[in-house]
């Protein structure tokens, strides 16, 4: 199932909620998450709803052993295990492919490619568990005692699919105590119709823009042939935006009704695009992920001395792996991480003294070139992309282009400005009195109930549009 | 307890003087062991409630309360509630332990003399630090919001009701807002007296049942997207001493109770509707196909999840007003940006290399002669075929298999769309994305047809242009490869296979309503032009659009509304599709067969005069999936094959005067091998009728191919009842007879829903 679907807002959404605030205890709460969460998984994924209970199980086990066999020799063994087994599931239903690809560009092996279907949210509740054992070996957290709990942690639905990565340790009280007030429930709601409104609105709208400058992966990036100079820098930053407010929106999504059902889970992006260095647009963008890399991989003690940037490379290799399984996602994470190591090499200090707008001019372009990257999974498209930024080979603009930026003008400008952190602002500046708190709660109002029958209205187009990170 | 108004302040002071000697020391024991084991309760970590200045000074507070040893005093509310009620002897009352370690306030250990005054200060001081203890928390005289707390909060105690002479306080001192920090004074008599958990707030006003406290009383945000990774705490803002802020956080928690409401109404408001409103069905114009149905439910279709997807699009696709709001959600997309010149470029746009065909080639055809001599051709025969057909050509056609193609679906739309123009003359086309490459390939395939039949046999091929190609703007027309340039392209490829040219013929009455302007395909009009190419090249009768009698069809509203993206300019501006039947209509014997050449339905008409909305065009022989078998009045011995995409249905009603028979297949649709129909039904001309776009695409090209090399063999060979004689080529008569008839009548079918007429397209 999606979010951005009529059947899941007004149907399952409404159902879940029914049921959920209508149960008198704590547990039998929970227990109605379950069993939505796993309707919800299983409406996309039929029998690969075994894979997500196998899997919380057997991490589940291995955190009450972990617990039992704390700082022993067994313990680490069980931890490896905990570890291959993970990291082996996620291999083998979204490496496995890649993986034999390559291993067939060496000549005398030529092993059959194999065609898995990778089921949705893998590499999110991957991570998810894997962050649960590391932390209960590291004593972060105290192990889950109870199955139906821990998969209540992993199956959840606001982040199941592609939610932000939550870690145990945030949640693991709340399973157990929480509550919803009213300014959970409208927070949460608002929240929630903020995400819909982005990918529906915004971020759809954007992807056709997209496709218009540089076709599709369906196509063989056809559109790309005669890329122009504006047609390329143009439709990387549309790619930028457009990712940014689909994945936003898919977060806002999860974290507003994890705040309707009394959870609270950590942000995920904070305003990425007004950054002034690029290990600040990281620590603004994919929030969970970056954390997670940086908590569990980056201090892995495997390369001695050049602990530092040898762990930095390891980390931006698999940053960028994450996203996919092709080279160019590699290449993309590798790209971050050269210019983050660029800037831990002239230190922080000194990028604090770059003047605003160079620092400004220097991230939005890093980051654009970089969403290019990100999008080309074919690497002559790649190459193409490359040569028409700089202008080899390219003209400055087309008709076509010209045509397809100012059938799109208005979108981008508001893209570009819903970027902005604007309505914090403004709602700090309103909120010094009570005429202006009174405005400013009264459009939130107006503004939910429009962003949602507007987005409704919108999806009765769209087909099943799925979200681009499904792919993780 | 209501009896507590009777007594008063004086009183007061007696009665706890009078319980606190009753109290036995086992029961002031009991009350120290029960709350050394308070002390005992494991605190919870609060990461995010107990941020803040104020609850970390007063857990500070809380844990040396707690250290100190607490004397043998009991609770004010429960020796004063107990005396006023009546109940002697009996153990104070204790809380039940609540879950929420914050909430459990230690008892606070009274002072044998206490001043009615001080009391009602200490009492009201109590109530504030214990709104400030318990911030997140509902405070405990509002009723629980059902379900909105999950803790089992059977209330402890009753809250205390002032007396009635008690020293009465402005109510906002009262309702003190929990914001102010102002925490007592330290000094060593009142940490004692500061806490009394028993005394809460005096009942606020009974608020009407909808106000639900926010027990959060962090400041709403507008926008609720967090700046930093810890969400909003609670004890974020900071203290405010001033009245205004309990007023913002009121108008907050008022407005966010508003807020919730309004969404819950929506969701499940729209919710209910959705399960309860009958749901539409059936088919629609705008997208030309049937709306989803439910799906019932199979083993197969849950296990292979076809069920779940089906019911997502029946859920969506059978909204009862969807095909009233996406007008809206059309004009809303407008809203995105301008449309340049009144162009918009829909659709997926594509957006590929022109080609150009160098100058320097020019036609290589060698120059073709047609056949004519159709005395000799083939007859045709009901023969089994292994009698007719030579081992050589089997053995040929035994190398070639089927290729299995990925075809895109019926109606799928590949490519942009681009819709230019305001009011009338608004026209939307789809942009052109052949390549020379494919064209070679095309051709290639035509070819192998020639090869593959008698030599005698005619095999032509018209690819009629797109309306790109004449009325695409001018600045938008230089981006995509020439069409008339992709024709010559195909020509230069052809072995012995005629290819007719109609671009120029279409380009010189361009001006006239050539091309349907919100539908993918020509007017019949245009296909006249181009039937009188063709039959220039082949030699056969051709009689003037005068003789035929002329049909109009008003409020076409055609296929590429839906492909603009239902542009809502092309459905107030719709299409009149004309069409004209010959003069011999009346003496045609059509019979359509199924794709297997098999189970004939005799009688049919070449016409479908009721055809409307979006399927007009289908007016011309109806849908594409039957094989057509038309025989006329003709006896000049021509049989002709025609294979076709649904442009070709309209060159047809013009062919009549120059076969004897026509056969009409659409290559998607021929379930049997086209070499073995075409040499049963003794054809002598071949028509490859293939639009220019459609011989331009790759999977087309593999079907064409896949029809001639495809097991299958006609069930059915052309049966009538007459018998042929060849006689000799005759080519005026038959014109001048139909000259003689009644000056054409104009026919209008108005098949417009309400009756309106509209004004002619064009």
């Amino acid at each position: 199932m999606v979010f951005a679907d009529e059947l899941f807002i007004f149907l399952f959404l409404p159902a879940c909620l029914l049921l959920y605030f209508a149960m008198p205890k704590l547990q039998w709460k929970n227990n109605v998450l379950i069993l939505f969460s796993l309707i919800f998984y299983a409406w996309g994924e039929q029998l690969y709803i075994l894979l997500l209970i196998a899997s919380s199980l057997f991490n589940y086990g291995a955190g009450r052993l972990l617990d039992k066999h704390k700082d022993t020799d067994k313990g680490k063994g069980y931890l490896a295990l905990s570890l291959v087994v993970n990291l082996g599931i996620l291999a083998v239903f979204k490496y496995s492919g890649f993986i034999a690809e390559n291993l067939n560009l060496i000549p005398f092996i030529n092993l059959p490619i194999p065609k898995m279907h990778m089921p949705i949210g893998i590499s999110f509740f991957t991570f998810q568990n894997i962050s649960y054992t590391l932390d209960c070996w590291w004593d972060k957290t105290p192990s889950q005692r109870s199955f139906r709990k821990y998969l209540l942690y992993i199956s959840m639905f606001p982040q199941l699919v592609a939610g932000p990565i939550v870690r145990y340790s945030l949640i693991a009280e709340e399973i157990d105590d929480r509550r919803t007030t009213s300014a959970d429930l409208s927070d949460g709601f608002t929240r929630v119709i903020i995400g819909i409104a982005k990918k529906v609105i915004v971020a759809n709208n954007l992807n056709l823009a997209v496709t218009a400058c540089f076709g599709q992966a369906s196509d063989g990036y056809a559109a790309s042939e005669n890329l122009t100079v504006f047609g390329a820098w143009y439709g990387a930053a549309l790619v930028a935006l457009w990712y940014y407010f689909d994945f936003s929106g898919y977060s806002d999504i999860a974290i507003g009704l994890g705040r309707i059902f009394g959870f609270h889970f950590d942000e995920n992006f904070n305003y990425p695009f007004i950054c002034k260095s690029i290990s600040e647009f990281w620590q603004r963008w994919h929030i969970s992920l970056g954390s997670f890399f940086r908590d569990y991989l980056l201090y892995v003690p495997i390369f001695g001395k050049r602990r530092k940037y040898g762990g930095l490379f390891l980390v931006w290799f698999c940053t960028g792996l994450w996203h996919g399984a092709s080279w160019n996602f590699v290449l993309w994470g590798l790209y971050y991480g050269l210019f983050v190591f660029i800037e831990t090499l002239i230190g922080k200090k000194k990028m604090k003294k770059l003047p605003a707008v160079i620092a400004h001019i220097y991230t939005k372009a890093v980051i654009i070139i970089g969403f290019g990257i990100f999008y080309f999974e074919d690497i002559p498209a790649l190459g193409r992309f490359f040569k028409s930024l700089v202008g080899v080979g390219a003209k400055l603009s087309n008709t076509i282009m010209d045509q397809v930026f100012m059938q799109y003008v208005f979108l981008f400008a508001a893209a570009l400005l819903l970027t902005l952190p604007i309505g914090k602002k403004l709602s700090q500046l309103a909120e010094k009195s009570t005429e202006g708190t009174y405005a400013i709660q009264m459009s939130k109002i107006v503004c939910n109930a429009v962003l949602l029958i507007l987005s409704g209205i919108l999806l009765l187009n769209t087909t099943n549009n799925p979200f681009l990170y499904f792919r993780f | 307890m209501n009896d507590s108004s009777k007594k008063d302040n004086g009183e007061l002071e007696q009665l706890i003087e009078e319980y606190n000697s009753k109290r036995s020391a086992e029961e002031q024991a009991a009350e120290e062991a029960a709350r050394s084991s308070l002390k005992a309760a494991p605190k919870k970590a609060k990461r995010r409630r107990s941020a803040g200045l104020a609850s970390d000074e007063l857990s500070r507070q809380r844990t040396r309360r707690k250290t100190q040893k607490p004397e043998s005093e009991t609770r004010t509310t429960t020796a004063v509630s107990e005396v006023r009620s009546g109940l002697n002897g009996e153990t104070a009352r204790r809380p039940s332990v609540r879950r929420h370690e914050k909430d459990v306030i230690p008892p606070l250990p009274l002072n044998k003399r206490i001043s009615p005054e001080r009391l009602r200060e200490k009492q009201i001081m109590n109530s504030i630090l214990a709104s400030l203890n318990s911030m997140d928390d509902t405070p405990e005289d509002v009723p629980p919001l059902a379900g909105f707390q999950h803790i089992e909060d059977t209330k402890h105690y009753d809250p205390v009701k002032p007396k009635k002479n008690a020293p009465q306080f402005a109510e906002e001192d009262m309702f003190a807002p929990t914001r102010i920090m102002k925490l007592p004074a330290e000094d060593g008599n009142d940490t004692k007296a500061e806490e009394n958990p028993e005394v809460r707030e005096p009942e606020k006003k009974p608020a009407p049942k909808k106000k639900k406290q926010a027990s959060a009383p962090a400041q709403k945000k507008a926008k609720k997207t967090e700046p930093v990774p810890v969400p909003e705490t609670a004890g974020d803002t900071a203290p405010e001493d001033n009245g205004t802020d309990s007023e913002i956080e009121k108008i907050n928690r008022k407005t966010a109770v508003a807020n919730a409401a309004v969404c819950f109404t929506l969701l499940f408001g729209i919710g209910i509707a959705l399960i309860v409103v009958p749901r539409s069905s059936g088919f629609i114009q705008s997208e030309n196909r049937l709306l989803a149905e439910k799906p019932s439910m199979t083993a197969e279709n849950l296990a292979d999840g076809s069920y779940f997807t089906d019911i997502s699009k029946w859920y969506t696709d059978t909204i009862p007003i969807r095909e009233k709001l996406k007008p809206m959600s059309s004009n809303f997309s407008k809203l995105f940006g301008i449309a340049m010149d009144d162009v918009k470029i829909k659709g997926k746009a594509q957006n590929v290399t022109k080609e150009t065909l160098a100058p320097t080639v020019t036609s290589q055809t060698e120059a073709v002669t047609i056949n004519t001599d159709f005395a000799t051709t083939t007859q045709a025969t009901t023969a089994p075929l292994e009698s007719t057909t030579t081992t050589a050509k089997k053995t040929k056609k035994k190398t070639e298999t089927v290729r299995e193609i990925e075809v895109p679906a019926d109606g799928e739309w590949m490519g942009s769309v681009v819709v230019s123009g305001k009011g009338k003359n608004v026209r939307a086309m789809s942009a052109f994305y052949g390549t020379f490459d494919m064209g070679e390939e095309y051709a290639k395939v035509v070819n192998k047809y020639k090869d593959d039949l008698d030599s005698k046999v005619n095999v032509y091929t018209l690819n009629m242009p797109s309306a790109a190609a004449y009325y695409m703007p001018s600045n938008l027309a230089d981006q995509f490869t020439s069409q008339h340039d992709c024709i010559k392209n195909i020509g230069n490829n052809l072995k012995g296979v005629v290819n007719i040219d109609v671009f120029d013929a279409l380009d010189a009455h361009k001006a006239e309503y050539i091309y349907s302007r919100t539908d993918h395909h020509w007017q019949p009009l245009g296909a006249y032009y181009a039937a009188e190419v063709f039959s220039k090249t082949a030699m056969f009768d051709f009689p003037d659009i005068s003789t035929y009698s002329t049909h109009k069809i008003k409020n076409f509203v055609g296929t590429m509304y839906a492909y603009s993206d239902y542009d809502e300019e092309l459905n107030k501006n719709p299409d009149t599709f004309i069409y004209h039947k010959p003069d011999n209509n009346d003496e045609l014997a059509v019979t359509y067969y199924d794709s297997y050449f098999a189970n004939p339905q005799y009688g049919g008409s070449l016409f479908f005069d009721y055809a409307e909305g979006v399927a007009c065009y289908s007016a011309i022989l109806g849908d594409d999936n039957e094989i057509a078998e038309i025989e006329t009045d003709v006896k000049n011995g021509r049989t002709l094959v025609i294979i076709k995409d649904s442009y070709g249905n309209a060159l047809v009603p013009y062919l009549t005067h120059g076969f004897e028979r026509i056969y009409v297949c659409d290559f998607r649709y021929l379930d049997v091998n086209a070499i073995d129909f075409i040499e049963r039904v003794g054809a002598t001309d071949v028509l490859f009728a293939v639009s220019l776009q459609a011989a331009h695409t790759d999977s087309n090209i593999v079907l064409i191919n896949n029809d001639r090399v495809q097991e299958g063999s006609p069930i059915n060979v052309a049966t009538t009842t007459t018998e042929y004689q060849f006689a000799e080529p005759e080519t005026e008569t038959e014109t001048e007879e139909t000259q003689t008839e009644a000056p054409q009548q104009e026919q209008y079918y108005d098949n417009t829903a309400d009756g309106q007429v509209y004004n002619e397209g064009w």
